[in-house]
């Protein structure tokens, strides 16, 4: 009983970091109509540019992010301004080659600067755990991960509700043409949506540094994962994925407990092919 | 009164079919411009050039003194051309007050402070303000038509390019929506009018233009562009709902 408790918490909560790996890939979806292939690179990307940081200052890696956010926001910005809007009204395939073009170019400039070996970014904080009970114990960093997924989640839902520029983007997501008729300027915002894609990725990829090594092709599971968040929440759905990463963190963790641990990643995938079959739109779609 | 916009020999294109191959025309500040012409006649392709949906391949649109032929439509926006879709496209889930803001801030240049009072005064003047909480999606046609005028109204422009706003409304409902145009021509307010309920344009507009393929069959005096013989041949068998 106690085992399958502990199953329950370690799903939900790997659920909600997840979300977090997840989120940036749906807003980009749903704002740009972007399949953002790179998404995953862009995460380990943060993750690296957070190593070198921490090496430099020996600063924990949660305060790294008072610079990896920033930088990513930029990058973030900037490929959106100088690669992807320029090929943007050319359909949708030229977009997603360039994404997939990024994907490699990250990945080799990683393997260039900082080889194919492990890194990681352990801190005590990583193997300590609250123990409830002699069978019930939580990880510390898996709770963070899950709060901070729901507060990232929490606060972008409040930004496109109370923001005008918020706004600006929900009306961009919603008709494109019709936003720029409303004086919205289109590139701009999709700029600024991607950094705030990056910013998510930023603190996706320092938590999973600080529980995971990774090397410069990591990003490739970490697509994987975002994809398959993406579709069980529905292209685009803010609180959908939030819902779509527990679910698929529960997936995971349950078939570990059910049928051992080699098939948790099975089971997660299985789950994510039924939703493909039977509920393409994704289960939350409005 | 001055010229507020030329629009000079513009040739329009989607890909390489040719929709308008070259018109000219001027619109006075403060009048009413009807456009009239059958079915796939260019009416629509000539808004979408105005406001800069599509870039003409050849001439000049002057707007103001300025050339806009080639500014992306957030910055005609900006310069004061504000329009609406024959086939509404409300952003469905937003509220009306907050479809009405987007352009209010982003177009207008506002604070969202100082856009509010204004939507609370368009939504008012459309009679869409006992619906500003309604998801947008949820409106009837009636009142998508009026969201339309309405998010227009919002980013405050100097010329107003309405596309067939009675189309597939009732008698009634067109009634309503021809008093509210009306309305707007007293505040001064340039408006660009395509529409296929000719009777009313005739009493309405200032001056009329009618266009058959993409070309300028008539324009002038309403009265006189209905009387024309052109004009006429081209409306034949043509239901005048
Ligand atoms: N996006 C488009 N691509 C290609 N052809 C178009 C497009 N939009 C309209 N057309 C064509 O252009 C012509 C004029 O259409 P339109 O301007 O919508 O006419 P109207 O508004 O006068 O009914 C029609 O023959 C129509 O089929
Ligand atoms: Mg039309």
């Amino acid at each position: 009983m106690d085992a399958l408790l502990q199953s329950l918490i370690q799903g939900v909560l790997l659920g909600g970091l997840y979300a977090l790996i997840g989120i940036g890939m749906s807003l980009i979806f749903g704002i740009v109509k972007l399949t953002n292939l790179a998404h995953g690179d862009f995460l380990i990307l943060a993750s690296y540019i957070s190593y070198s940081v921490v090496a430099a200052t020996g600063m924990n890696p949660f305060v790294s992010l008072i610079v990896v956010i920033p930088v990513m926001f930029a990058i973030g910005y900037i490929v959106q301004n100088t690669m992807l809007n320029r090929v943007i009204s050319k359909g949708a395939e030229p977009p997603l080659l360039v994404t997939f073009g990024i994907s490699i170019v990250i990945q080799n400039l990683l393997l260039y600067y900082y080889t194919a070996d492990a890194r990681n970014l352990r801190s005590p904080i990583a193997t300590k755990s609250i123990i409830i009970t002699d069978g019930i114990r939580i990880p510390y960093i898996y709770l963070i991960g899950f709060l901070v997924g729901i507060i990232v989640i929490v606060a972008l839902g409040f930004y496109f509700r109370h923001t005008y520029q918020g706004k600006a983007i929900k009306a961009a997501a919603d008709d494109r043409e019709v936003a720029q008729l409303m004086g919205v300027n289109i590139k701009s915002i999709y700029g600024i949506a991607m950094g705030i894609s990056m910013t998510t990725a930023a603190i996706a990829g320092v938590l999973v540094g600080m529980i995971y090594n990774f090397y410069p092709t990591s990003g490739s599971a970490y697509l994987v994962i975002a994809f398959a968040v993406v579709v069980i929440g529905g292209m685009g759905s803010t609180y959908g994925t939030l819902a779509a990463g527990i679910l698929f963190g529960l997936a995971q963790v349950m078939g570990a407990h059910f049928f051992g641990a080699s098939a948790q990643l099975l089971t997660g995938y299985v789950v994510l092919l039924i939703m493909l079959i039977f509920r393409p739109q994704g289960l939350f779609q409005r | 009164m001055s010229t507020i916009l030329e629009v000079d020999n513009i040739h329009v294109a989607y890909g390489r079919t040719k929709i308008i191959p070259g018109l000219s025309f001027k619109v006075e500040e403060g009048q009413v411009l009807g456009v009239i012409g059958p079915n796939g006649a260019g009416k629509t392709t000539l808004m979408n050039a105005l406001i800069g949906l599509v870039i003409p391949t050849e001439g000049k649109i002057i707007f103001d003194g300025m050339d806009i032929t080639k500014l992306p439509p957030d910055k005609r926006c900006h310069l004061g051309l504000g329009r609406t879709y024959q086939i509404p496209r409300p952003f469905e889930g937003m509220t009306v007050y907050e479809n009405v803001l987007v352009g209010a801030t982003h177009g207008a240049g506002r604070t969202e402070h100082k856009a509010r009072p204004y939507c609370t005064e368009v939504l008012k003047r459309t009679g869409l303000y006992e619906k500003r909480d309604t998801l947008a999606g949820q409106l009837t046609l009636l009142d998508r038509k009026r969201l339309e005028i309405a998010r227009a109204l919002g980013t405050d422009p100097k010329i107003l390019l309405l596309d067939e706003v009675a189309a597939g409304l009732t008698d009634a409902e067109v009634h309503d929506v021809m008093d509210l145009v009306a309305e707007l021509k007293k505040t001064g307010l340039t408006i660009i009018w395509i529409e296929h309920v000719i009777k009313t344009m005739v009493e309405s507009t200032d001056k009329l233009l009618c266009l058959a393929t993409g070309c300028l069959l008539r324009y002038g005096d309403p009265k006189e562009t209905m009387n024309c013989l052109e004009v006429q041949e081209v409306y034949l068998g043509v239901d005048e709902e």
